[in-house]
């Protein structure tokens, strides 16, 4: 509008020469409005008696120039018509010609100096009326700081993990701010939920022991974990007093701490963060016998940053597949047909044509699972034809087999995906990226060997309860086999070398990666520097780095930057394996269970402990014999475990 | 010579006892500045030198800091270990140009076939009545060059162990040390080969309740009023960041996330200082969710250092404000 027009010219004005010749453009217009305004007077007072009824110029619009100035004479030439037709007065008319010849003349005068003149006049405009508006609007605006709660990051933070409604507090920081008292007052505990009181040790490994599949892995709830014989050789009061933790140590024959959850599965499923943070708790919170829990209003929880990117890239995923999807569909016209059917078998099909999937599940087959429910659909449909199905089959196996180039994901999985559990749809999907990549870019080689592992069981039979006073956390094999490793990592550097393309930077330090499971897929959180840590810093940072997964913690930096893998399947009773190389490795170590097996020990046949370690070696890093070599010091390191901790 | 030894001496005793020791354990090592030699130096950090080590290593250089830097980048990247003394820290914009555009870059540039091992002894910081010009602390500018390691004792045990490091560091290293401290006194290892590893924070004094970031004079005065407070039962935990740039933010963080209350002190302009940095990485880390006070940063205020005594001490922060700092957190005041 008006003011629009008068402020920009002021401003440009000041600016450069070529807005200037805009501004004066908008003066001119501006000028010429003005004019056709007082044009429009005159000729009113000129033409009192006539009844001027088609004045229809409007100042309003900016954007004219001169075309208004002619419209509005062309106006005026017909009103002079008008009158001529009404009444025919040659003073008017005189006088009507020298008001035109005047207008016209001002107009020239405006053109030419109206450079001189407006902005004064814009300026005056500025300051008198239209700006000094804006900011007593601005005044009007609400208060950004209504309705919102004022508190400290770790008041919310607390609030967020026992799920309390921070709007509810009463703020008793300086400005009503909510501090962490005002939220702990909030806290209330259903009675039964958990008990606060018993501070778990962390427990490593978790999720991943959740798994029925390994036969030694019976321990599901507490009342068994107590009828531990271990446990009975000491009185139980004199334990507790001691170390609360020690009391809830299972067998330590077991190569892990089983997870061990109080209550249904349930719960757990639904409150598994709750449960987990209240282990940590430093306070006593309220119990409230009769209190409703809290949890139902809940809405502060943001998804965690990892999980978000992970959607991210799913969906991603999922357009780019559609679009390929459609693609091939339109290739293959005479399979349209069968799409139905295929959309169902495929799952099954491309999963059972994948080995790395199928380890990756648990072995005992969960009812609950909607992969079952697929599996059902599929074996019906399989019923009505089986043509329909190998057919099917076939064309998930010419998926699989499609170039990169082509489709760097495999395409296959896009229907699993849709029906299938999230989590589990992008775990496979990062596995079968790994895959594919590794397989097109490397060429690998397998070695494997077996470990007694029979001292080291004695070992840390000694040491575990000194380990856990030190590094608050147990010492698990795998521990014994990161530093075994890493030993054997800093003797052969070229295992220890990072990939990037096609070029090899062998690493003075050593950064391990541990492949875990997770509620988001795989992770590979790293131990940095492992070649500089004793047997104690690692237990420790091993254990920090898996309480941080636990918890979704794990920051980017710490899963960043590995030069070598170690993947662990033993919890599932895998024998042994093949990893797969990660793409920024040139070797990956596979580690099986640890089994009691009839060996021939110093000429006599035993029950002794072993373990199968395999090694997947890129061939391009590093030959065959390199590999065999290190495996060899890995296992040197391993039966003679005391000079580990040295 | 390795021993456990430890005399008092003062922070100046200690930087010329690093820089003798290096230069007698390695040939290589040569030290110019301005009226360093015949002089001792404007501080008398340098004094003795010249009779030790001769006219060909201790470099008396005319009144250009262009020429010393200069002369400096140069003589590392042909092998030699140059340390430079630059009177006041605030001429350090002559030199400029040679120390960021080819000191700092060159190893990057040259894919490490060539180093720049040399260090910028740069005193800093007011209290001295030397008005505007001669007392600044420029550190946060070249804390912004990546390139550069920027380092700060506030201890003589420190110094010496920070400037044998330096020495001995590949890049080059930018030694800051305090004016007010040359006279502070303390122990000193006398083992030749006592190093403090360059992008390491140490923890000063322990404590619970309130963390303070500080270094030069600054820890000083953090120092004195954490003690006031010790009276009171507040305990602050001090974290001296000995290395500017890279800084090792880990114990900050772990220190933050123990107290829920950070003060991030510096003498120099709060605007664009070190301080605002230090602020901004725990924001960003993990610490942030267990903040339970808005953080307090004190640094020197915007102004010119004033020739007034009076008015330079109120121009930076002294050990009342850490007081009412962490009273203030503590929602005590």
């Amino acid at each position: 509008m008006m003011e629009n027009e008068i402020i920009v010219p002021k401003e440009t004005v000041d600016m450069t020469v070529e807005n200037l010749t805009n501004a004066v453009m908008v003066e001119v217009a501006d000028a010429i409005k003005e004019e056709t305004q007082e044009h429009d007077q005159k000729s009113e007072e000129a033409l009192s008696e006539v009844n001027a009824d088609n004045e229809e110029i409007s100042p309003t619009d900016g954007a004219a120039d001169k075309k208004i100035s002619d419209q509005a004479i062309e106006n005026i030439d017909c009103e002079e018509a008008h009158c001529e037709d009404g009444q025919q007065e040659e003073n008017l008319e005189e006088k009507l010609t020298a008001a035109i010849a005047e207008l016209e003349r001002n107009l020239e005068e405006t053109i030419k100096e109206g450079i001189k003149e407006r902005p004064a006049e814009a300026i005056r405009g500025i300051i008198n009326d239209e700006i000094i508006e804006e900011p007593e609007e601005a005044t009007v605006e609400p208060d950004p700081r209504m309705g919102k709660v004022r508190a400290t990051p770790a008041a919310r933070r607390i609030a967020r993990e026992f799920k309390v409604d921070i709007e509810k507090a009463t703020g008793t920081g300086p400005n009503g701010r909510v501090e962490v008292d005002d939220v702990k007052k909030l806290v209330v505990i259903q009675p039964g939920t958990f008990d606060y009181k018993s501070k778990e040790p962390v427990v490593i490994g978790t999720s991943l022991d959740k798994i029925a599949g390994n036969p030694g892995n019976l321990f599901t709830t507490p009342g068994k974990l107590e009828e531990i014989p271990v446990n009975k050789t000491k009185p139980r009061k004199k334990l507790s007093e001691m170390n609360q933790k020690v009391e809830r140590l299972p067998n330590p024959e077991l190569d892990f701490v089983p997870f061990v959850d109080a209550n249904d599965t349930a719960l757990e499923e639904k409150d598994t963060d709750v449960v987990t943070k209240i282990s940590e708790l430093d306070f006593v919170p309220f119990v409230d016998f009769k209190a409703e829990p809290l949890r139902e209003e809940i809405i502060v929880k943001p998804t965690p940053m990892h999980v978000l990117r992970e959607n991210e890239r799913d969906e991603l995923g999922l357009k780019n597949k559609k679009s390929r999807g459609l693609a091939r569909k339109k290739q293959e016209p005479e399979k349209k047909t069968e799409i139905k059917s295929e959309k169902t078998a495929l799952p099954i099909a491309s999963e059972t044509a994948d080995p790395e999937i199928k380890m990756d599940k648990p072995t005992a087959v969960d009812t609950q699972n909607p992969e079952t429910e697929l599996a059902v659909v599929a074996t019906d449909q399989s019923t009505v034809s089986d043509e329909v199905l190998q057919t099917a089959a076939e064309h998930a196996i010419e998926i699989a087999k499609e170039p990169l180039g082509e489709a760097e994901q495999p395409v296959s999985d896009e229907v699993s995906f849709e029906k299938n559990n999230r989590s589990q749809g992008v775990r496979s999907r990062i596995v079968r990226k790994y895959r594919i990549k590794s397989e097109e870019k490397t060429a690998v080689i397998s070695l494997t060997t077996e470990i007694d592992m029979t001292e080291i069981k004695d070992l840390r039979k000694k040491i575990t309860k000194k380990i856990e006073e030190q590094a608050k956390y147990r010492c698990t094999y795998t521990d014994f086999l990161l530093l075994a490793t890493t030993r054997a990592l800093v003797k052969h550097p070229l295992l220890n070398a990072r990939r990037e393309d096609a070029i090899l930077v062998p690493q003075e330090y050593v950064n391990m990666g541990l492949t875990v499971e997770s509620d988001g897929g795989l992770i590979v959180p790293v131990i940095k520097d492992a070649q500089t840590m004793s047997f104690v810093e690692i237990v420790k940072s091993r254990g920090d780095l898996l309480k941080a997964v636990k918890n979704k913690h794990l920051s980017h930096e710490q899963r960043e930057g590995s030069t070598f893998t170690i993947s662990n399947l033993g919890m599932y009773g895998i024998r042994e394996f093949t990893a797969i190389i990660d793409p920024t490795n040139s070797a990956i170590l596979s580690v099986g269970e640890v089994v009691q097996r009839i060996r021939i020990f110093q000429g006599e046949p035993v029950v002794r402990a072993v373990m199968k370690i395999s090694l997947n070696l890129d061939q391009r890093v590093a030959n065959g014999v390199e590999g065999a070599k290190f495996l060899q010091a890995v296992k040197a390191d391993m039966e003679n475990p005391s000079l580990l901790l040295f | 010579m390795r021993t456990n030894d430890m005399t008092k001496m003062t922070y100046r005793d200690a930087i010329r006892l690093g820089i003798t020791e290096e230069m007698r354990l390695d040939r290589d090592v040569i030290f110019l500045g301005e009226d360093i030699g015949v002089y001792g130096g404007a501080f008398g950090v340098s004094k003795g030198l010249l009779e030790e080590f001769g006219e060909e290593r201790i470099l008396d250089t005319p009144i250009s800091e262009a020429a010393i830097v200069g002369t400096a980048v140069g003589a590392a990247t042909t092998g030699l270990r140059p340390v430079c003394e630059i009177m006041f820290m605030d001429f350090i914009t002559l030199g400029l140009d040679a120390l960021v555009n080819q000191g700092a870059k060159m190893r990057y540039m040259f894919g490490g076939q060539s180093q720049v091992p040399m260090v910028l002894r740069l005193p800093a910081g007011s209290g001295t009545g030397a008005a505007a010009q001669h007392s600044q602390s420029l550190e946060a500018w070249l804390c912004h060059v990546p390139g550069l390691k920027v380092v700060t004792p506030s201890t003589p045990a420190q110094a010496k162990g920070l400037i044998k490091a330096a020495i001995r560091d590949n890049n080059p290293v930018c030694f800051i040390e305090h004016k007010m401290l040359y006279d502070a006194v303390g122990l000193v290892p006398l083992d030749e080969e006592y190093t403090l590893e360059i992008g390491k924070t140490i923890v000063e004094r322990p404590g619970k309740d309130v963390t303070i970031v500080a270094y030069g004079t600054t820890l000083a005065k953090a120092v004195e009023a954490a003690d006031f407070l010790e009276e009171e039962g507040i305990r602050v935990e001090i974290l001296n960041p000995l290395t500017l740039y890279p800084m090792d933010m880990k114990p900050i963080i772990e220190s933050v996330i123990k107290t829920g209350c950070l003060i991030v002190a510096h003498e120099a302009a709060k605007t664009g200082g070190v301080g605002g940095e230090i602020v901004a990485r725990v924001v960003e880390s993990e610490a942030f969710d267990y903040l339970t006070a808005p953080i307090v940063r004190l640094g020197g205020l915007d102004v010119p250092i004033p020739f007034n005594q009076e008015l330079e001490s109120a121009a930076v922060p002294q050990r009342n404000d850490f007081v009412h700092s962490v009273y203030r957190l503590l929602n005590r005041e």
